[in-house]
């Protein structure tokens, strides 16, 4: 059984005027557990709603969402997903809710029972997690935009959860604040952590195990980011390969060995040299 | 240079000066800009950019130092800021945030509006500065700002500004957050409002639309001007870049790469097809 089942998933929203918005049109896709998944798609493909819907806080329209075996429609199962399934947005301004950067990350735990005796620790451990133990008694509004995005990942993960679900949480940072938690990311999936990351950053997808293309509501492409990045339907989903990819694919027909969907600066140089000499 | 169109001294600033959380913000910072010069700032979060952004506007007033804009010394206490601002517009790093009119076309017609234009003279300039953003005039008009997506908000905030056709265009991480498609219609949106002479200051992380954009880069570092030069002469220096924590164009990147390993490149790169022809001779295929 995989550890998140999306099946036939549909969500409609309702608009103030009577209207309605058809975001996400019968979805079907599964996480293993352990994968690193980045989810793409242009403004308005119905990213962020099938974020919200990996962690039941939207409701399927129409099919079904489980996770580790538990239904998010059912709601005796909203704990049980919740705890296994840890969510970090876009803004850190929005997610961090107490003053003091402990209290903040003990916070999800206290409201689960954890009893007070192992609370200290757990926080301790996902503050350490996140390279922020030492930031533990300063208020958030003191920190950097990239600090605060780490102490929000620390309060998702003080939960103890199977996987992340981060939707677009770099895209208010400053490159190295945005590096600085990409790295934490690829750490906790090192260490075994499903991640889920909702992003428009090529570079950063370019990162995962596998990537899926939303567009305009329907799930169009799944698959390696090398082939994704290459695939002629690109521009009309609205995205645009990295630049490195353009680059490689122009240099091809000279380099035929370049491997495909090479995507940072590092990795097409270092096989330039390879096929360069070969 | 002849007549700088912005000419900064020895600017200094300080946050919440006289408090016990007084940060100094800019020191002794000094820039004169060309009128028709498109230059960016770059520098890590905290540096200054967009301090130095709200001091050309009039946002700020110069705790030491001067500002001259357009003739104005921005330090004298009777400088009309209102008049100002209709020749030097600021972007906000969000933009979208700027729109607050229920339809599109109001939205853009505010500024016109309030500097006194109605009438067939309105419309066109409405019709005029929605064009220059990419937003065709008929289909938007009427559009209620709340059903834009995110990259057509911004495109409507834009509008609005360059409504007041200002001299002076300040831009504070005007991609920042767009996805790829709302991203490169916005930069082909300031290359065209480049073309028509409009002086632009470029706030940005972005080093891909630096070298899209811009012709001279200042680089700052703890609200310190490190480094001002040509585009292409500051990119070369990529160690000093680098040291800042400052990334390199992509194009840039890549050369510079393959120069750490051994492989006898030109580094002066800003584009992709640069970065292509040097790859080629480098390694051989072109002479």
């Amino acid at each position: 059984m995989p550890f998140i089942d999306v099946r036939n998933l549909h969500h409609t929203y309702a608009l103030k005027n009577g209207g309605t918005v058809h975001a996400l049109k019968g979805i079907d896709f599964t996480v293993e557990f352990g994968e690193y998944i980045a989810v793409l798609g242009a403004n308005g493909s119905g990213k962020t709603t099938l974020a919200l819907h990996m962690n039941g806080i939207l409701q399927p329209g129409e099919g079904k969402v489980t996770v580790d075996g538990w239904s998010t429609a059912d709601p005796g199962a909203v704990r049980e997903v919740r705890r296994r399934i840890g969510m970090v947005f876009q803004s850190p301004d929005d997610q961090l809710v107490a003053t003091v950067v402990e209290e903040d990350v003990a916070f999800g735990p206290e409201n689960l029972g954890v009893a007070e005796d192992r609370l200290a620790a757990v926080v301790r451990d996902a503050l350490d997690r996140v390279g922020m133990w030492e930031h533990r008694l300063r208020p958030p509004d003191q920190l950097s935009a990239g600090q605060k995005q780490r102490v929000a990942i620390a309060g998702a993960l003080a939960m103890n959860p199977r996987c992340l679900v981060l939707d677009e949480a770099t895209s208010m940072l400053d490159p190295a604040g945005a590096r600085e938690v990409v790295g934490i990311v690829e750490d906790l999936h090192d260490t075994g952590m499903a991640v889920l990351t909702v992003t428009h950053k090529m570079r950063e997808a370019a990162r995962a195990d596998r990537v899926i293309v939303l567009s305009g509501g329907e799930l169009v492409a799944d698959g390696p980011p090398s082939w994704i990045f290459e695939h002629p339907d690109l521009a009309r989903w609205n995205l645009r390969p990295p630049p490195v990819t353009v680059l490689a694919t122009r240099l091809r027909p000279h380099f035929p060995g370049l491997p495909a969907g090479l995507a940072d600066a590092e990795a097409l140089a270092s096989s330039l040299v390879t096929v360069g000499q070969s | 240079m002849n007549d700088p169109i912005v000419e900064i001294r020895n600017l200094g600033h300080v946050y919440m000066a006289g408090t016990p959380f007084a940060r100094k913000s800019l020191d002794a910072v000094s820039l004169a800009v060309a009128e028709g010069e498109f230059i960016a700032l770059i520098g890590p979060t905290g540096s200054g950019k967009s301090t130095i952004l709200q001091h050309i506007n009039g946002i700020y007033t110069p705790q030491t130092g001067s500002v001259r804009v357009l003739g104005r010394d921005l330090g004298e206490p009777g400088t009309d800021l209102t008049l100002l601002r209709r020749e030097v517009g600021l972007v906000l790093q969000n933009p979208e945030q700027q729109v607050f009119e229920r339809y599109v076309g109001d939205d853009v017609s505010f500024g016109p509006r309030m500097s006194g234009m109605s009438g067939k003279e309105l419309t066109g300039r409405v019709r005029w500065a929605m064009d220059q953003v990419g937003l065709d005039f008929k289909t938007y008009k009427d559009r209620p700002t709340f059903a834009l997506s995110g990259g057509e908000r911004r495109k409507v905030g834009l509008a609005g500004v360059v409504a007041l056709k200002p001299r002076i265009l300040l831009l504070d991480e005007p991609t920042a957050g767009l996805d790829p498609a709302a991203h490169e219609e916005l930069l082909e949106c300031l290359a065209r409002l480049r073309l028509q002479g409009t002086t632009m200051i470029m706030a940005t992380h972005s080093m891909d639309d630096v070298a899209a954009l811009a012709e001279r880069v200042v680089v700052l570092d703890k609200g310190r001007a490190m480094l001002d030069g040509p585009v292409r002469e500051i990119f070369s220096r990529a160690d000093e870049i680098r040291s800042l924590g400052l990334e390199l164009p992509v194009a840039t990147a890549v050369v510079h790469e393959l120069f750490g390993r051994g492989i006898g490149i030109r580094r002066d790169v800003l584009t992709l097809t640069e970065a292509e022809d040097a790859i080629l001779v480098a390694l051989g295929v072109r002479i």
